[in-house]
């Protein structure tokens, strides 16, 4: 038997009170995930060794790529596998307790908020939506007439910035009808910060980062206008990424201090460009 | 499965090849998953208030990683992202990690006395050989070395 001090407990989110995935799934370092329920809702954990997760091997590792995406991936893998069965709101990582019946106490503590959280998840799934600018795809064809003198060169040069302008503002009015269309069929909506190419690993800027959380039922409505918008932007040389279901990270907030994740309304303004204005 | 797919899944028709598991849709990258985790999400205080802190940092820390992450890919380091278990994670589970620990202070504190001692174990030798060939054309180094 494990003692007190030899365990830790890592909380991956709280789910309501039905359904379970078919399959049990493994989480951290392959531990079973535990539900308990405290109230009308249940607490997903694992129990773990301290030696493998606990807090000073967080700090370790806090630096080290391949460890956290393997966590980060687990996690995500527990509740991507209970979301779909019920209604689930994520924990952030790493949510650590020091026991089964510590975590029971804090979960009990924010009950209420909780509740309240998971009102406005219930049903939904978040989706996220990327657009990302195509080098392969430009939107016009260049004009490839050598200039013949200095003055052609010059009046080019201005040309083309002006057509650059253009095809900027252009592609942020298309930006903001995309998300305006999206956020018409959600029930929140949240900008974030388009990933650098490096982080995405993909050399195509990208233009727009933005979640949605919308009802299951209109699944294949989401998706059947992620089809069409990818169609018609296509001809200004974005193209349109839907990812998702989601469990509603975006959108799981609890009181104060985790402000800024699920804002109703505008959460900002689409990028139109590709150069690095970060809001 | 929605899990695991680093790869690109082109858009357009790979959508559909790309529906890893049931109405799953489009690839679910690092990036993604990164980004969710550890910057989304519902904060709990843990057992202890002081904890929540300790992770709130911690969860700073942690984002840094996907800074460095950037930092790494813009110099073209993405070892991590091939193979994980040519990374720090193999190395991990083959060294239990107090000795990987013992291991590392040794190579920050002995090791330099290991090299003196070879160095010095070696010097005899050295200036055996160095006397030899010190009436010819002597490399500057070993004709150095054992004169310290």
């Amino acid at each position: 038997m494990r003692g007190r001090g030899d365990i830790v407990v890592h909380a991956y989110g709280v789910v309501g009170r039905d359904g379970e995935p078919a399959k049990a799934i493994a989480g951290l370092g392959g531990a079973p995930v535990l539900a308990r329920a405290v109230g009308r809702l249940r607490v997903l954990y694992s129990v773990l060794d301290n030696e493998r997760f606990g807090r000073a091997v967080w700090e370790e590792h806090a630096n080290d790529p391949a460890w956290l995406r393997d966590v980060a991936r687990a996690h995500h893998a527990v509740l991507q596998a209970w979301f779909e069965h019920a209604d689930v709101l994520p924990f952030r990582l790493p949510s650590l307790h020091v026991g089964e019946d510590g975590l029971e106490q804090a979960i009990r503590g924010r009950l209420p908020d909780l509740a309240r959280a998971m009102a406005v998840i219930r049903g939904r799934w978040e989706w996220g939506l990327k657009v990302f600018l195509e080098p392969d795809r430009p939107a016009r064809a260049p004009t490839r007439t050598p200039p013949r003198t200095g003055r052609d060169y010059l009046v080019g040069r201005a040309r083309a910035g002006i057509e650059e302008d253009e095809a900027r503002q252009q592609r942020e009015e298309t930006l903001r009808a995309l998300h305006a269309a999206f956020s018409k069929r959600a029930v929140r909506n949240v900008l974030s910060r388009p990933h650098e190419s490096a982080l995405s690993g993909r050399r195509a800027p990208m233009l727009l980062n933005a979640s949605y959380l919308v009802s299951r039922t209109r699944q294949k409505s989401i998706e059947a206008l992620a089809d069409s918008w990818d169609e018609r932007l296509r001809a200004l040389g974005l193209h349109v990424e839907l990812t998702g279901p989601w469990p509603p990270y975006h959108f799981s907030t609890v009181g104060e201090g985790t402000a800024g994740a699920a804002t109703r309304g505008r959460g900002g303004t689409p990028r139109g460009g590709h150069d690095d204005r970060h809001p | 499965m929605a899990v695991s797919p680093d790869a690109v899944i082109p858009s357009g028709a790979g959508f559909d090849v790309g529906r890893a598991r049931q109405g799953a849709r489009g690839p679910q990258q690092l990036a993604d998953i990164l980004e969710r985790v550890l910057d989304k999400g519902i904060v709990i205080a843990g057992d202890i208030q002081v904890r929540l802190l300790d992770i709130e940092l911690l969860t700073i820390k942690l984002r840094l990683v996907i800074a460095s992450l950037e930092r790494a890919h813009a110099m073209g380091i993405d070892w991590w992202e091939g193979d994980p278990f040519l990374s720090t994670r193999a190395q991990a589970r083959e060294l239990p990690r107090a000795r990987r620990r013992s291991r590392q202070k040794n190579e920050a504190t002995a090791f330099p006395t290991r090299e003196a001692l070879e160095r010095r174990r070696a010097l005899p030798a050295a200036r055996a050989v160095t006397r030899k060939r010190t009436t010819r054309s002597a490399p500057k180094k070993s004709s150095k070395a054992p004169r310290k």
